[in-house]
């Protein structure tokens, strides 16, 4: 376990690196200088003497390679330069946007989570039957419903039609006055109709993958020895098979996590949801570079996190993995 | 997202189509998937300003069809349509004679056809109502068809023109090629899909159209086909073929692409099936954000956009966008599905 840990993380280096890499590469090799593009930095094309200020700002007259080890070097103090847009760090901007992407990804993933692991368990346990081939075209339809499609209709049925909940932003007017029990209410209503659009998918394909490995170990030794000493089957298959889908779904969550992050640009963009996607978004419309290069960076670098985490975590509960 | 464990084709080819024709979700999603590209390529035929057939000034002419050739792209400096439909100011319903012979579409109006009705609900002469320009949106779904779609399959084939050469070779030759392509796969897994593709179309801008839209999801997409591919020829290289094709002196591309890739073809199909249903729905997607096809071009993504921003006023707008990208994604997602079940039947 030791030596496998400490060999998986520091696999963690290159591609860290490669990460970095590409997104400089992205920065540089992709066509237009961003000082000379017409709506780059605000309005109209940038005079000669503004062009030179920004090039000796961001050091595009050195070699590339020390622009490179620069950057790296800064990045690695989370220092990604100022925001084009409104000349603040960008780092103070990306951890601004991060806790309300986190919320929404933490409250999508628990309540996917809490649903798809009993419709898993309970589709499994009588294969084929009524609720199995109920559910099974159930998610089979949702998981085919882009989740921005999704949201455009829980908005007009229950934003507009009802007036039930709201879809607008994270808070209400009013939030700065309200007590903090108040606060917390108003956040979770909000919160409500994203995660909902945000989770429905993830749940369809748990389900139907916790499903599937309960299916695969319902033959296995352990199984019938668990029925053959009486225990009922529902049982067994709850306390004996979930047990073993469990080394599988961490993966499938760590999984999840990119499509979580990514899939929220759009939602978080229909929803005002302020958040690390609509800032993107918003950087890319107005061309604010160095905030779309910290946001790719410090993304895939999350990503890259937690598919550690899920590896070690994945040895820690079963001991059968080694290194390759 | 999709499970992307490899799957080696144990059975006859006969077997496996057998098993796909008795699938019926399968064969579902397959009719569903022809009905589109049916549509995708003859839209002009179904929804048009001007016939397809009709006598005008004593000769015949045929201007929807010239409109379906002009699809391929350069066609309009070989063909052209016959006077006077290719003017603009040309309006085949008002100036042809009411008793002139004129087969038309079942849809009289065209894609960026403006008319007086705007944001109209559904009626008898625009059966999906009309948009915020009076565009009629049933002519709109239908030309909208072949931008998902072509995006679907252009970025698709980009991204198998980049995966299965180096998803093979990475499977077949082991050792550090595989350790560099695996990483790379590893690499550009790390990076959100959406993140990646919108940070590249920040730096084209937001005028980037269709072609460029598939080509920067195809470059951002080949990893899946990769992984697949890389799965299988590392099965498959041990067989007793690869070793007889080795000792004849068979070079490597021909090893790669005559004798594994055949045998591996069902899993990167299944891999290139989810993957239309994936890029339908980015697609779609990117042109809601205001990337991608244009206004007055339409998309099923565009005119989802549209809709919301009338979602009070003219809730129809949203439906149909909705339902057709719904079923576009969903007969994919059956077919593929029903491809991979084919292959490995082992449980349903």
């Amino acid at each position: 376990m030791f030596s496998y840990a400490v060999k998986r993380i520091l696999w963690v280096v290159p591609t860290f690196l490669g990460i970095t890499i590409a997104t400089f590469a992205l920065m540089h090799l992709t066509p237009g200088d961003p000082s000379l593009s017409a709506d780059g930095l605000g309005q109209g094309v940038l005079s000669a003497s503004e062009h030179q200020r920004l090039s000796e700002y961001f050091g595009w007259d050195r070699p590339l390679g020390i622009q490179y080890v620069d950057w790296l070097w800064a990045a690695l103090r989370f220092d990604f330069g100022r925001s084009f847009a409104d000349g603040q760090p960008v780092i103070a901007k990306i951890g601004r946007a991060l806790p309300a992407t986190l919320l929404l990804a933490v409250v999508a993933l628990v309540a996917s989570l809490a649903l798809s692991i009993p419709v898993g368990i309970l589709s499994a346990r009588r294969r084929n039957g009524l609720f199995d081939s109920a559910t099974g075209v159930l998610l089979y339809g949702l998981y085919s419903v882009p989740s921005y499609v999704m949201a455009v209709l829980l908005i007009l049925v229950i934003g507009l039609w009802w007036d039930a909940l709201p879809f607008r932003g994270m808070t209400s007017d009013g939030f700065a006055d309200m007590s903090p029990g108040q606060k917390v209410m108003d956040v979770l209503r909000h919160v409500i109709l994203i995660a909902v659009c945000l989770a429905y998918r993830p749940l369809a394909f748990q389900a139907r993958f916790i499903r599937a490995n309960l299916l695969e170990v319902t033959d296995a030794g352990y199984m019938r020895t668990a029925l053959a000493k009486g225990l009922s089957p529902g049982r067994a298959l709850v306390r004996h098979g979930f047990r073993n889908t469990w080394i599988p779904l961490i993966t499938l969550i760590a999984l999840t996590l990119p499509a979580l992050l990514s899939g929220a640009v759009i939602l978080e963009v229909i929803f005002s949801w302020p958040g690390i996607g609509r800032l993107l978004f918003d950087s890319i419309m107005r061309r604010d570079y160095p905030t779309v290069m910290g946001l790719t960076v410090l993304s895939a670098v999350l990503v890259l996190l937690a598919t550690l985490l899920a590896d070690l975590a994945y040895a820690r509960i079963d001991p059968r993995v080694t290194y390759d | 997202m999709i499970d992307a464990t490899p799957t080696t084709p144990h059975f006859s080819e006969r077997g496996i189509r057998s098993r796909f024709r008795r699938d019926v979700r399968a064969m579902v999603g397959l009719i569903g998937v022809c009905l589109l590209v049916l549509i995708g390529v003859c839209g002009p035929l179904l929804a048009n300003r001007q016939p397809i057939l009709c006598r005008y000034d004593g000769s015949w002419h045929l201007p929807a069809i010239v409109d379906v050739i002009h699809k391929l792209p350069f066609s309009a400096r070989v063909v052209s349509k016959s006077r006077p439909f290719r003017y603009p100011q040309f309006d085949a319903k008002r100036d042809l004679p009411a008793d002139a012979f004129a087969l038309w579409p079942p849809i009289r109006y065209g894609p960026r056809e403006t008319s007086a009705s705007i944001l109209e609900g559904p009626t008898g002469s625009h059966l999906l109502g009309t948009d915020d320009v009076g565009r009629d949106v049933a002519a709109r779904l239908i030309h909208a068809t072949s931008a998902s779609i072509g995006a679907g399959l252009g970025a698709m084939l980009l991204a198998a023109l980049i995966g299965i050469p180096l998803g093979g070779l990475a499977g077949y030759r082991g050792g550090k090629t595989d350790i560099l392509v695996s990483r790379l796969i590893e690499l550009f897994t790390c990076f959100p899909v959406f993140f990646l593709i919108l940070a590249v179309m920040a730096w084209l801008g937001p005028g980037t159209g269709i072609a460029g839209l598939a080509v920067v999801i195809g470059l951002v997409r080949w990893t899946a086909v990769a992984r697949y591919t890389r799965g299988e020829f590392l099965h498959l290289r041990a067989e007793d073929y690869v070793l007889a094709a080795r000792t004849q002196g068979a070079g490597l591309a021909r090893i790669l692409f005559v004798h594994l890739l055949p045998n591996a073809m069902g899993p990167v199909l299944v891999a290139l099936a989810f993957g239309v249903a994936n890029v339908i729905l980015i697609e779609a997607g990117l042109s809601w954000l205001g990337f991608g096809v244009q206004q007055p071009d339409p998309s099923w993504g565009n005119m989802l956009r549209t809709g919301y921003a009338h979602l009070e006023a003219a809730p129809h707008l949203i439906f149909a966008s909705c339902a057709a990208i719904f079923l576009a994604v969903l007969s994919c997602n059956l077919t593929a599905d029903g491809l991979r079940n084919a292959l490995s039947p082992k449980l349903r």
